[in-house]
């Protein structure tokens, strides 16, 4: 994780989306670890409870102390999804915000074409479970917000990065479910087609 | 009474001579040598190391494995087959560097093979059961179980987004698209659907 958080710390963005503005400041490195360090005071290791989970926070257990998993190690992620993680966990971290705690997925839940959004592997669907977000600002929006900054934005990255974070933001907007939000992020992001 | 002093103005001390020392000749500049190649196998040894740092970021992905020879690929594509399935970012790290330069239908075949592969159904083993997931995470995490399928239909967008015009090749990689769109998975078989969408093939 530390070497994870170096990169991002090394991150140098061309320009920024008014979200990201909104939301983290501009797209570089020092922005991102001041948004990370503002908000998690300790790190520790857990399970997470969930034998898949990279990270997690655990506001019983302190909300500003995120758990990082030995999946975080073992599990053949791209760095920049690690990264995303990371930073979804830490905008839980907010009281202030509820933990900015997610929205139950409507019923029916399907992408675009009409087909139900289900996990992977265990065939389960997403919709009534808390695995979406109203806002542009959640833990969903922002991460998928910082992503697609990154995509478009950052000058120093390798173009694996980012298509990475291409790809993994692309796939976490389907957690937005309010039409405003999507409204908001799709101008703020998808207005102009890109690479 | 002002009494004039008097100032003895001592002679300039004489200039150190030095004994008049020729211009050096222009040592012509040799031209820098002309970069060894690199073979397949140190290719290979090379991506190796930058996947086992497990940084992304590693600015050789972007400048040493361009132009790659059919030696290159070969060698690639063989690395590929002997990691463990598991090795998700691995191997699709391999297949996207494989896809940045798709200019044969050999090159398609190898891609086509990706996306026919069975899905990786768990983190530590592929074959095993999948595990229930907490869906908060179940995105990221059902992208990266796929993401080898998922970069080489990245490869494919790509390549039709640059308006082939090798007629042929066009065909092959819609085909392989086409194909993916049916995937028991929902990642494969969504992100196919959006590229024939774009591609106007829906």
């Amino acid at each position: 994780m530390i070497a994870d958080m170096n990169f991002v710390g090394t991150i140098q963005g061309s320009a920024t989306s008014p979200l990201h503005q909104q939301i983290f400041g501009a797209v570089n490195g020092p922005t991102y670890l001041q948004f990370f360090d503002a908000r998690v005071k300790a790190i520790g290791l857990s399970g997470c409870g969930d034998p898949n989970a990279v990270a997690c926070v655990i506001p019983m257990m302190g909300s500003s102390k995120m758990w990082i998993t030995q999946n975080y190690i073992k599990f053949s992620h791209p760095q920049i999804a690690r990264s995303m993680v990371v930073f979804h966990e830490s905008r839980h971290t907010e009281v202030n915000h509820g933990n900015w705690g997610h929205a139950n997925c409507p019923t029916p839940f399907n992408d675009p074409q009409g087909n139900p959004i289900k996990s992977i592997w265990t065939g389960a669907v997403l919709a009534g479970k808390p695995a979406c977000d109203i806002t542009p600002f959640g833990s969903y929006g922002s991460s998928l917000i910082m992503l697609k900054n990154v995509s478009k934005f950052c000058a120093n990255c390798t173009d694996k990065v980012k298509t990475d974070a291409g790809i993994y933001a692309d796939d976490q907007f389907k957690r937005i479910i309010n039409p405003q939000a999507v409204a908001a992020i799709k101008k703020d992001l998808y207005s102009v087609r890109f690479q | 009474m002002s009494s004039a002093t008097a100032t003895t103005v001592e002679p300039p001390a004489p200039a150190s001579v030095q004994p008049e020392v020729p211009a050096p000749m222009p040592v012509p500049i040799a031209p820098s040598p002309a970069p060894v190649p690199v073979s397949s196998v140190e290719k290979v040894k090379m991506l190796e190391d930058i996947l086992a740092s497990k940084n992304d970021n590693d600015p050789r992905l972007d400048s040493e494995f361009n132009n790659l020879t059919d030696n290159d690929k070969a060698a690639l594509q063989k690395k590929y087959s002997d990691e463990n399935r598991e090795k998700l970012n691995e191997r699709g790290t391999i297949v996207y560097l494989l896809g940045r330069t798709i200019s044969s239908s050999h090159d398609l075949v190898f891609i086509k093979q990706v996306t026919e592969e069975p899905i990786c159904n768990n983190f530590e083993n592929c074959n095993a059961i999948p595990r229930d997931d907490d869906s908060d995470h179940t995105g990221a995490n059902d992208v990266t179980l796929a993401y080898p399928q998922v970069m080489a239909l990245k490869s494919l967008e790509r390549f039709l987004q640059t308006n082939p015009q090798d007629y042929a090749l066009k065909q092959q990689s819609l085909e392989i698209v086409n194909t993916a769109a049916g995937s028991r998975n929902d990642v494969v078989a969504r992100m196919a659907r959006q590229i024939l969408d774009q591609s106007g093939q829906n």
